[in-house]
């Protein structure tokens, strides 16, 4: 009867030794990997690509129209320069078929407005955009 | 005298290099026992402190730690260290690594790490204590 009365004793003295872990609720993993990602993905150069269509019934492409893309703040960006237009997506197709709403938009609005109305850069980007697109 | 928090961490261990650089292992902040009351045989409590304005000839600091329950009682009388300071330096870090052995729970819920310097309450690091079979 002593023997189990110290023994239970003992079991319960031992008890609150075991095991204790640790953990931690702050999710430094998660944090630390969307860094890298983002580190990694905007060290990436510019790429250059070519637009080979507008994915439009109105408008189509006589000739490629090259556009920078990158990635930039958790996003791709694709950017023609000259005309000032931007596109942004997920990824890249999503980037450039954004660019191409933008083209278009601008295209429309540029032949809506006669060569009077429009001011010295957009006159720049009609002029340019001749040159690249054609009405279908 | 000014004294600003740098850095205040629960971690299962650390390690000085011969540079003066701290690595502390496995930062956390809850703590699961297989029973109530329970105890954790070692944990750290890593400070860092940036001091400006050092009262005249001060050349020591005294730092405590105390391990506050959910209750709001503190657990024991707490880790008394004795931090040295240079007198000269308008400016100046200060740090030190409390080594902490069998921390008795006997409650889960909330605790908090409070580190006082010169009895002011300089920092706070929480944490849970949690039954977890």
């Amino acid at each position: 009867m002593l023997y189990q009365e110290v023994s239970q004793k003992l079991a319960e003295d031992v008890s609150v030794y075991l095991e204790p872990t640790t953990a931690s609720t702050l999710n430094f993993i998660d944090i630390n990997v969307e860094t890298i990602k983002s580190a990694v993905l905007s060290s990436q150069q510019v790429e250059i690509v070519p637009l080979l269509s507008l994915n439009s019934d109105r408008y189509k492409l006589g000739a490629p129209l090259w556009c920078q893309l990158r990635y930039t703040e958790g996003c791709y960006v694709a950017e023609l320069v000259e005309l000032n237009l931007l596109g942004s997506g997920v990824d890249k197709n999503d980037a450039l078929d954004d660019l191409k709403i933008c083209l278009v938009e601008l295209l429309d609005d540029l032949h809506e407005a006669g060569a009077d109305q429009l001011g010295k850069e957009p006159l720049k980007w009609k002029v340019l955009l001749e040159d690249f697109i054609e009405q279908r | 005298m000014q004294i600003t928090k740098n850095l205040a961490v629960l971690c299962e261990n650390t390690a000085l290099d011969k540079d003066n650089k701290i690595s502390l292992f496995n930062v956390f902040d809850a703590i699961n026992v297989s029973v109530i009351p329970g105890v954790y045989p070692r944990l750290y409590c890593v400070v860092n402190f940036e001091v400006k304005d050092l009262p005249a000839n001060k050349r020591e600091l005294q730092a405590q730690l105390k391990i506050r329950k959910p209750g709001g009682d503190y657990i024991g009388p707490g880790i008394q260290v004795v931090v040295p300071v240079d007198p000269v330096k308008k400016v100046q870090s200060i740090g030190t690594i409390f080594e902490v052995y069998n921390l008795l729970f006997s409650q889960e819920g909330a605790y908090s790490a409070e580190v006082f310097i010169e009895d002011n309450l300089e920092a706070k690091v929480n944490f849970t204590v949690k039954v977890k079979v």
